[in-house]
This record gives C-alpha cells, sequence and structure tokens, in this order.
C-alpha cells in the first residue's frame, strides 16, 4: 500500500492550498475523473471539518492528513487536536435530515455516503482522527498502473 | 473561483469557473449581492466550469436561493457537470434547486 502523509497548520491560508497539495496525490494515483472527483471529496469536507469544527480554528493546532492507496481501498485519516467526536454523535449526524433552508450540517453527510467504513478513534499522541475508506475498481481505467505496488 | 456576469433582458446570468468551496463561497456570495437585494430578480447560475464543489459551496448556494426568494425573486442552475449533479443528488439539493440542461432552457423557463 502507497502511503501519503502531510501537515497542515490551522490556518484559513494552510485550509486554502491543502487542495493544491492533496489533490495532485489523487490525480497521479485515480484515471476516472468522477472517481477522482469522489476522492478529493471525501478528503476536502474531512480537512474543512478538522480545521472548522475539530481546531475550531485555532491557528496555533495542525491538521494530518494521511493518504493511502493499493488497487482495492483508497484510505485517507485525517486527524485534528479537538475534542473529537463520538460514534453516536456521528451517526445521529448522518442520519439528521438536512432542512431546504440549512446552509451547513451536509460534509459529513456527503463523507458518509461516499465511504464504505468511517472510523473514528484517538491515536497515540491523543489526536482526534477520522479514517474513510472507499473501495475502488482495480480497473485501469480507474486506478493509474502502479498505484500501491510499493 | 472566477466569477462573470452579464444580464439579458430581465434575466441576470452569473458564471462559474473553478473551485466553489469555503475560500470562494463568500466571494459568490458577495458578487451577486446586487443582483439579488433587487425585488423579483431572475438569476442563472452557470456552473458549466465549476470543476469542483463541497458542502461549503453548496452552503453558499442555498443561501443565495434563500435571499431570492426572500426578495420574490426566481434562481435557475444550469449547465451542472455530472459530478456535480451527483453532489447535488447525494444530498438531495436537487429537488429544492430548479436545475436546468443549460441557459437557454433555463431563460425560456422563467
Amino acid at each position: 500500500m502507497e502511503t501519503y502523509a502531510f501537515s497542515f497548520p490551522n490556518t484559513a491560508r494552510a485550509y486554502g492550498i491543502s487542495a493544491d497539495i492533496l489533490n495532485p496525490v489523487i490525480d497521479n494515483l485515480i484515471v476516472d475523473v468522477p472517481e477522482k472527483q469522489r476522492l478529493k471529496l471525501i478528503v476536502s469536507e474531512l480537512v474543512m471539518n478538522a480545521y472548522v469544527h475539530g481546531n475550531k480554528s485555532d491557528s496555533d493546532k495542525t491538521i494530518d492528513v494521511i493518504i493511502q492507496i493499493d488497487n482495492e481501498q483508497f484510505v485517507v485519516v485525517v486527524k485534528d487536536q479537538g475534542e473529537g467526536l463520538k460514534e453516536e454523535g456521528y451517526h445521529e449526524m448522518v442520519k439528521s435530515v438536512s432542512g431546504e433552508s440549512d446552509e451547513s450540517g451536509r460534509g459529513m453527510k456527503i463523507v458518509h455516503k461516499l465511504s464504505d467504513q468511517v472510523q473514528l478513534f484517538r491515536d497515540e499522541d491523543d489526536k482526534f482522527c477520522i479514517r474513510v475508506t472507499r473501495r475502488i475498481n482495480s480497473d485501469p481505467a480507474r486506478v493509474r498502473p502502479g498505484a500501491g505496488k510499493n | 473561483m472566477k466569477i462573470t456576469q452579464k444580464a439579458d433582458g430581465d434575466i441576470n446570468i452569473i458564471g462559474l469557473q473553478g473551485r466553489l468551496d469555503l475560500t470562494s463561497a463568500s466571494e459568490l456570495k458577495d458578487a451577486s449581492r446586487d443582483i439579488i437585494d433587487k425585488q423579483n430578480c431572475k438569476l442563472i447560475l452557470n456552473m458549466e466550469a465549476v470543476d469542483f464543489i463541497n458542502s461549503s459551496g453548496l452552503g453558499a448556494l442555498v443561501s443565495i436561493l434563500k435571499d431570492v426568494r426572500s426578495s420574490n425573486g426566481t434562481l435557475k442552475l444550469s449547465n451542472l457537470a455530472p459530478y456535480v449533479k451527483e453532489i447535488f443528488d447525494i444530498t438531495q439539493l436537487s429537488n429544492i434547486f430548479d436545475i436546468r440542461e443549460n441557459d437557454q432552457i433555463a431563460r425560456s423557463s422563467f
């Protein structure tokens, strides 16, 4: 499995450029355009969630992003230094119905819909981690040959 | 995000290009403010060149829709790429927005 790890300061500017750093990784690994867009969306929502809700825009904190891929699955782990989210809270959040006029609250629902597995835990440094797995077709049209063959 | 504006009679068309996310959401709301504030506005957001949208971008569109409705106006979205349409379907926002295939169809539907 191929692994890519990044760490960003928890600032608006870093959030803005995180896509410029993370998206080329996905572009390099995935060929299929709709699939790479879905993966970019998952990563974007998780990073934004860490920046806004996890680290609460505190610029002294950091966001860590780990992307792993092989021929069968795409895994992204996003870590923040916030209070975290409990399993029950997560399930309540993703199952709740967004109102027609709600301007927020759709991010994690999108992640949930596009994912095969979502795990919440704390790492050895007590950072809150969301680990999302999405199965990917090993069709060469979807995964660039050589991806995950380290 | 690049934002362009043009008027076609009493219909305003705003063209969006690039990423519609947390950093560009307020830019879009600011750019559409003058149009939305007018009573009975007719607005088309052409999303043909939007290559990425996330929940913040969707939130900005919901905000614009609310403001347009509150001034008795009408908002239509046009030219959504299949990937962008998929996000509207996932979030069920395709039931809330009036989404048209292209500007011509959107114009004739006012």
